[in-house]
């Protein structure tokens, strides 16, 4: 029975193409160690090595997205670098892509704005993307951002199909935001 | 003249840095995605502006060989440019040196994003092979 819960709970994983999925408390520490991972199965794969960038370019943005941006946070001590924070995150491939499929949850009243900012980049081509990026490069951080804006600017640049994202309402007033980027 | 020199050794998730204030030279190299980027580039945005101020008439070579950094350190990059760029309006001659893996073609286009509005400083993008 034990051995045919967890073999199923494998396989689930395993049918939706997932070669690795973390749910619980993310952490810097944490992110260092699964791009490791994300490293070396993308070189066990003999993927090219600009590919293999990409990949990992948009899972550390990704999951640095989760850490600063959760509305499920804890602080172990004041260094910002000890901060859990509350997510999941998957990679898989699928059909010859890439992906990396995040999701936390987020302040009710923030949706929005994430949405809003979400379906801009979406409607953007290479071009435009790119200089939009330039911009965003050179302008002051906007206030207790830490750098996510251009932080989905660039997974939407790495990413090589339109990003997906959606919302799912859960408790306390807060959605479940989550954003998947195929490479 | 102050010895403003600074050494930051490379770990698997921050560049080493070196600025060379006798000779006049900064060099970073290696992936750049740390823990707290503000942090980690800080520091080193002070020491450059400290030496900066503190050799009026040497001039200030910056090579940079970077394999991957995060959007936060390309923040930071792209500050410590600005800063360079305005010590160069104000007459300091400032040489930038942006070295790529001529089949990387992320950080050639890094490159050229970061050498956009670049009046005063000069900025070269330098495709440089491995075994070179």
């Amino acid at each position: 029975m034990l051995a045919n819960d967890m073999y199923s709970f494998k396989q689930e994983l395993s049918d939706r193409k997932m070669l690795f999925a973390y749910s619980g408390y993310l952490s810097e520490h944490l992110l260092e160690s699964l791009g490791n991972s994300v490293k070396q199965q993308m070189e066990l794969r003999n993927a090219e090595s600009k590919v293999a960038k990409r990949v990992f370019s948009v899972f550390v943005e990704q999951v640095q997205n989760i850490i600063r941006y959760s509305d499920e946070q804890e602080f172990l001590s004041e260094t910002k670098a000890d901060r859990l924070s509350g997510g999941v995150v998957a990679f898989g491939h699928e059909q010859e892509r890439n992906f990396v499929n995040c999701g936390n949850p987020v302040p009710g009243s923030e949706a929005e704005q994430l949405r809003s900012r979400l379906e801009e980049i979406a409607s953007m081509d290479e071009v435009t993307l790119r200089k939009h990026y330039r911009t965003k490069l050179r302008e002051e951080p906007e206030e207790q951002s830490e750098g996510g804006s251009i932080g989905l600017l660039e997974i939407a640049r790495r990413a090589t199909q339109p990003l997906e994202f959606d919302f799912h309402e859960i408790e306390g007033n807060r959605k479940f935001f989550v954003l998947k980027a195929f490479i | 003249m102050t010895d403003t020199s600074l050494k930051i050794e490379a770990t698997s998730r921050s560049p080493e840095v070196h600025l060379d204030a006798a000779n006049g030279t900064l060099s970073m190299s290696g992936e750049s995605y740390p823990e707290d980027a503000s942090a980690f580039f800080g520091p080193v945005f002070q020491a450059v502006a400290e030496h900066v101020a503190a050799s009026e008439g040497q001039a200030l070579t910056v090579d940079m060989r970077f394999i991957y950094f995060n959007s936060s350190s390309a923040k930071a990059i792209m500050n410590l440019f600005q800063m360079l760029e305005e010590a160069a309006e104000d007459g300091k001659t400032i040489t930038i040196n942006w070295y790529f893996d001529p089949e990387d073609d992320m950080m050639e286009e890094m490159g050229e994003d970061f050498a956009e509005d670049f009046e005063h400083a000069t900025f070269n993008l330098k495709p440089e092979t491995e075994d070179a």
